[in-house]
């Protein structure tokens, strides 16, 4: 039994497999298993993973008819045989301190998870974004309850993005699974892990480079975190959690109108513009929801330029969240 | 579909040779050849090598009386039959699509080349930060604006900025013969011009800013031994690569930059040196620097030159006072 599983879900990666699987290679770390879904590629993937696992056993081939990163994620994780896991996508790069920094991390705190930062890469213009989430390193207990310490920007570094980048304890993600029907599997996950969690561990260090060129489409981007809040609902958490729910959708929202291209900003502004006027403010706490409807209202009166300045001058202050 | 000659020097590899003869032989490029050549080792890698070249027969194995890497690599080429060499150093190895993603590149813009240069990642054995160095280099690469397209030595904003190495390349074989470039022997830094003459003659040169190579810092067993008593050989390393840089057409355009390499190159390998050679060393760098300013420099670029103390105080400064007053700066700016 290996000491960490890696699962890589893989669809058509032929471009960057070899990065991915390199940096895999390069761990400071012995005794973990790299399992490799191939999710039904009909490019070269198939032919890359071979020659890897050839040039080292730690690599693990699995081959599936195509279901979805969900149902690649699911397969991995029905393979996986090791104590804790981690995923990582076939067009990311980890840095070779990742797993041993990660699971000394989780066995010191005896965490039921613990997670990063994060470097974006757009790996087509080699554009370099940090992602810091701007808090320190930590401990968190009982992420859900409202007696927990955690600030709105580490709740929503712990529930907003990716699986990747987290090491999980495997007894603890034991009976979860990924949606296999949705593009954004990971968030039921993540919050499902967030919702379930006795402690979670927080490493300030960048570990994992995550290529954001291919982005969710737009729509996902609102579906997200509705989703999200359906599930708080379920497990009767949603009314100590639904102003920053609301805000972190907003986030959500003004984040990718930064990334995305000129036609899809106009979209989502648009998008943003029926939110707020479709919201029933009522359901809120005023206090907690009047900065960020302000934030809001001022951006729908402003040019593309300004806004964009604005944004930017938040975040530098830890603003929007 | 072309061939490429992977050329593999081999002094008493035996501990890391058969991970980099897997990333070799398990490249998902197959139209190779892989020529090795055993530099007279005394350990176990000749049995390494024979029980590969019997399980692939694209390894061709040549054996000689130990005359170093220069000679090694020489002989590499001359042996050579593929369109495209390539050089990997037994200590390392390579990322299992650096030649089909290679062949790809060259297929997509329908060309030959004279020399391909991508990046590499270094790092320890045990590694201990979390980035390699060279990772977030990607902008620094030569300097390029635009990646994947032709250059000349020309369009190089920083020339003599980028790695020197011979690995990280794949060179033309008939583009290296027709120029007769080749290692030169009894040499360390054997890289330096073979660099400088390759990339002032290339015809065409393209820029891959990812990392391919895995090249590991460690105690080297071949060269790099003893380096702290060698690094004179910087002096003729540098004779040679300014005798080619003054006869070359771009001569004008490169001094001021091969200048600034010199001085680089010197104050940097002063601190290599053992410390009870250091004084003769420095002696030999400035008699070295006095006989490069006759480069018919022009007034301005000796301006220019004045703004970087480390110029002047390495023609002034008493060698004690020089290595006081630069130790941590130049070991860290390299």
């Amino acid at each position: 039994m290996a000491r960490i599983s890696v699962i890589v879900p893989i669809f058509n990666a032929e471009n960057y497999l070899n990065f991915c699987l390199d940096s895999l290679l390069l761990q400071n770390f012995k005794d973990y298993e790299i399992i490799c879904i191939n999710d039904g590629s009909t490019d070269d993937t198939i032919n890359i993973l071979d020659c890897y696992s050839k040039f080292d056993n730690k690599i693990k081939i699995i081959t599936q008819e195509n279901k979805g990163y969900g149902g690649a994620k699911n397969k991995g994780l029905e393979n996986a045989t090791g104590e804790y896991i981690t995923f990582v996508d076939s067009d990311d790069i980890v840095s070779p301190l990742m797993l041993k920094n990660l699971y000394e991390n989780i066995k010191y705190t005896k965490s039921d998870f613990v997670f990063s930062n994060i470097i974006n890469i757009n790996n087509n213009t080699m554009q370099i974004s940090k992602v810091d989430f701007g808090i320190e390193s930590k401990v968190f207990k009982e992420t859900a309850n409202q007696t927990s310490n955690c600030s709105a920007n580490e709740i929503f570094a712990c529930i907003s993005g990716t699986a990747c980048a987290k090491l999980y304890r495997r007894n603890f993600i034991e009976n979860m699974k990924f949606d296999e029907n949705i593009a954004y599997e990971n968030i039921p996950f993540i919050t499902n892990c967030f919702l379930n969690a006795n402690r979670v561990s927080f490493d300030k260090n960048t570990y994992y480079v995550y290529n954001n060129e291919n982005k969710l489409p737009p729509c996902d981007i609102i579906r997200m975190r509705d989703k999200q809040a359906e599930i708080f609902k379920t497990a009767n958490k949603y009314d100590n959690f639904k102003e920053l729910l609301f805000k972190f959708k907003i986030a959500d929202i003004l984040n990718s109108i930064l990334y995305k291209s000129d036609l899809d900003k106009v979209y989502m502004l648009s998008v943003l513009k029926i939110i707020i006027a479709n919201t029933n403010f009522d359901i809120y706490n005023r206090s907690k929801i009047n900065k960020i409807k302000k934030i809001c209202e001022k951006i729908l009166l402003m040019n593309d330029f300004d806004f964009i300045k604005y944004i930017n001058h938040l975040r530098q202050r830890g603003e929007y969240v | 579909m072309f061939k490429i000659s992977v050329i593999v020097p081999i002094y008493n590899s035996e501990k890391y040779l058969e991970k980099c003869l897997k990333s070799i032989i398990n490249q998902t490029y197959k139209n190779l050849e892989i020529i090795c050549i055993n530099d007279g080792s005394t350990d176990n890698s000749d049995k390494i090598l024979t029980d590969f070249a019997k399980k692939d027969d694209r390894i061709k194995i040549l054996t000689q009386k130990n005359k170093g890497l220069s000679a090694a690599r020489n002989a590499g080429i001359d042996f050579a039959q593929g369109e495209y060499i390539s050089f990997v150093d037994s200590d390392d190895w390579i990322s299992l699509t650096l030649y089909n993603d290679f062949i790809k590149i060259l297929n997509k813009l329908n060309t030959k080349v004279d020399i391909y240069n991508f990046n590499v990642t270094s790092i320890k054995e045990y590694p201990d930060e979390l980035f390699p160095d060279t990772f977030f280099d990607i902008k620094n690469i030569n300097n390029h604006n635009s990646l994947y397209t032709i250059h000349t030595f020309k369009d190089f904003k920083k020339p003599f900025n980028g790695n020197f190495g011979a690995y990280n390349k794949i060179y033309n074989l008939e583009f290296i013969k027709k120029n007769s470039i080749r290692f030169p022997v009894g040499l360390i830094f054997e890289d330096h011009p073979f660099y400088i003459e390759s990339f002032i003659k290339a015809r065409s040169i393209i820029i891959n800013p990812r990392m391919y190579y895995i090249y590991f810092r460690r105690r080297r067993n071949n060269i790099m031994n003893n380096l702290e008593y060698k690094t004179f050989d910087i002096f003729k390393i540098l004779d040679i690569a300014r005798e080619l840089i003054k006869s070359s057409e771009y001569f004008n355009y490169l001094k001021y930059a091969y200048l600034q390499h010199e001085y680089n190159t010197l104050s940097y390998m002063l601190f290599e040196t053992a410390s009870e050679r250091q004084n003769e060393y420095y002696k030999q760098a400035q008699n070295h620097l006095k006989k490069t300013s006759k480069f018919n420099l022009d007034k301005k670029i000796i301006k220019q030159l004045a703004n970087y103390p480390i110029y002047k105080d390495i023609l002034k400064l008493k060698c004690r006072d020089f290595v006081k007053k630069y130790k941590c700066k130049v070991t860290k700016s390299h």
